[in-house]
């Protein structure tokens, strides 16, 4: 199929990505907490320094998780006569300013706030000491304090006493245009896949499933064929390397330290050889196979619940004989109940 | 330091036995090369002088160090369980089946995976009885095939056993136990 034109799927498959969708949504009271206090750190910053404050991060790539736990900004400091930059002032100065600034401002609505700015590499992080979905330990925000770049394109932000090259503004409008364009599917399959992400030991970071993403999911699609997809898509391109800055600004999007790129192709390979199996129980006829394959894909009973173990045998038991109607061994390959290949039409045997 | 002969230790074997597992299980798999240390008994006897011989107990045992490539995989997801099985496959140089000799370790390597008492293909030690030694290569796992069709047919076996355990049948092609089926055609 290609992107061009969204496909209706009805089947079991996709039904329960949906479901498994509504999971996770953030709720649009816990969305609009999380922004009210975005908007008043914001407005702290351009107190103090004046210039523009920008936003990314899930909330507002239109991502975000339950729980939701943190928010991210930006604001671009004017810095008229040139005195901050690569080769000139680091920006710890402008960050002890940003952190006074949203102490004085918040304390009082906030009275646990806690603001930390040193030893960190790029943000400072705002700890409010209250929730916004209950039952979390807390809900922070990372600001990023941000200059222009006068030659070039983009922003510098910090990178402990330096700065590093970025595009924050461009990356958000980048997700923004994406999820016009597929009319909100980039969002959503988005989510997905950081839950599957987040319960697999998150092998990259939100951002570089988006940065994927951006690559591939180019037209309104299911989220059947946005997980296909995009997994097809990551193997290939991490494969090759690390992935680009979509904007073209930085460096490439690092992966998880704890893992080797080709570990995390091989990751991604073992979850779209589950998903597969998957579709291919729906193609069957056996949606409870399929929907247990899902469970095995995610991996969290909380948000994709294996059905009836009992059942599942039963039906695999048929479908088993189906495949495999002959006790006889015979040359060719015979069906498996394995997400990774072919079954060798071995006789079993022993000693 | 390896065995020269020892092909576990021969990159040319090992690296496409392994690469599609790894491909797929990066990580999740892990490969260990060890040691076993062999105690063999070693019997004593002296020859009295009408001929015979008697046997006056046994002298020090005799120490062998046998190299084995171990490939673990965290686990493996079987249809109808909810958590997944850890598999440890073992290749050793050599490997003795009784009333079938000894055969290339290459193509029988060691399979273990959870355990079950009465299933009817599991050797004494526990290991997973896959697949018939003599017949012939196609229907049969051998070191020509990947480590991962060998993982394929261990999530299979474990269904196999989990269906047989409920319903007391075994419902995939299966052989005769021990060599009889040789002896048969020999005969």
């Amino acid at each position: 199929m290609t992107l061009l034109d969204i496909s209706i799927r009805t089947g079991t498959v996709e039904h329960a990505l949906n479901e498994a969708r509504s999971r996770i949504q953030v709720t649009p009271e816990e969305l609009d907490e999380a922004r009210r206090r975005r908007d008043a750190i914001a407005a702290a910053l351009k107190r103090e320094f004046g210039g523009r404050t920008y936003v990314n991060g899930s909330i507002a790539h239109g991502d975000a998780l339950n729980p939701l736990t943190d928010v991210d900004l930006g604001i671009v400091i004017p810095d008229p006569d040139g005195l901050y930059g690569p080769g000139l002032r680091g920006p710890g100065v402008l960050q002890e300013r940003a952190a006074d600034a949203i102490r004085r401002e918040l304390k009082d609505e906030y009275p646990k706030l806690r603001v930390e700015h040193l030893n960190r590499r790029r943000s400072i992080l705002v700890r409010f000491g209250d929730p916004v979905t209950p039952g979390q330990a807390d809900f922070t925000a990372d600001v990023i304090t941000a200059i222009d770049n006068r030659t070039d394109v983009g922003l510098y932000i910090p990178n402990h006493r330096t700065w590093d090259r970025s595009h924050p503004e461009r990356h958000t409008e980048l997700v923004k245009e994406a999820n016009a364009v597929t009319r909100s599917t980039f969002a959503r399959g988005t989510r997905l896949m950081k839950h599957w992400n987040r319960k697999h030991d998150r092998p990259i970071c939100s951002w570089n499933i988006k940065a994927l993403a951006l690559g591939c999911i180019i037209a309104p699609v299911t989220m059947t064929d946005y997980i296909s997809t995009w997994l097809d898509y990551a193997v290939e391109q991490l494969s090759i390397g690390e992935t680009p800055d979509p904007a073209r600004v930085a460096g490439p999007i690092k992966i998880n330290e704890k893992f080797t790129r080709l570990q995390v192709v091989a990751a991604f390979r073992q979850a779209k050889a589950d998903f597969d199996l998957a579709l291919q129980y729906e193609r069957e006829g056996y949606p409870i196979l399929a929907l247990n394959q899902l469970a095995i894909f995610f991996g969290d009973e909380a948000v994709m619940p294996k059905p009836d173990q009992d059942e599942v045998k039963r039906v695999a038991r048929e479908r088993w004989r189906e495949k495999n109607p002959s006790l006889v061994s015979t040359p060719a390959a015979t069906s498996s109940t394995s997400a990774y290949g072919d079954r060798i039409p071995v006789r079993s045997w022993a000693c | 330091m390896p065995d020269p002969e020892w092909y576990g230790a021969d990159a040319a074997w090992f690296v496409p036995l392994e690469r599609d597992a790894f491909r797929l299980f990066g990580h999740r798999l892990r490969v260990e090369y060890v040691w076993s240390i062999l105690r063999h008994a070693n019997p004593c006897a002296v020859e009295l002088s009408c001929g015979t011989w008697i046997g006056v107990g046994f002298g020090s045992p005799r120490i062998e160090a046998v190299p084995r490539r171990r490939y673990h995989l965290d686990g493996v997801d079987v249809v109808g369980r909810t958590e997944r099985v850890p598999v440890v496959i073992e290749f050793r140089p050599q490997r003795y089946f009784p009333g079938g000799g000894v055969r290339d370790g290459r193509d029988f390597p060691v399979v273990y995976a959870g355990a079950m008492e009465n299933s009817p293909h599991r050797y004494e030690d526990g290991a997973l009885c896959l697949y018939y030694p003599d017949d012939p290569s196609e229907q049969r796992w051998t070191a020509e095939k990947s480590l991962a069709e060998l993982i394929v047919l261990v999530q299979d076996h474990l269904f196999l056993e989990d269906t047989y355990a409920e319903t007391g049948e075994w419902i995939a092609p299966q052989a005769d136990h021990g060599f009889t089926e040789e002896a048969r055609r020999a005969a």
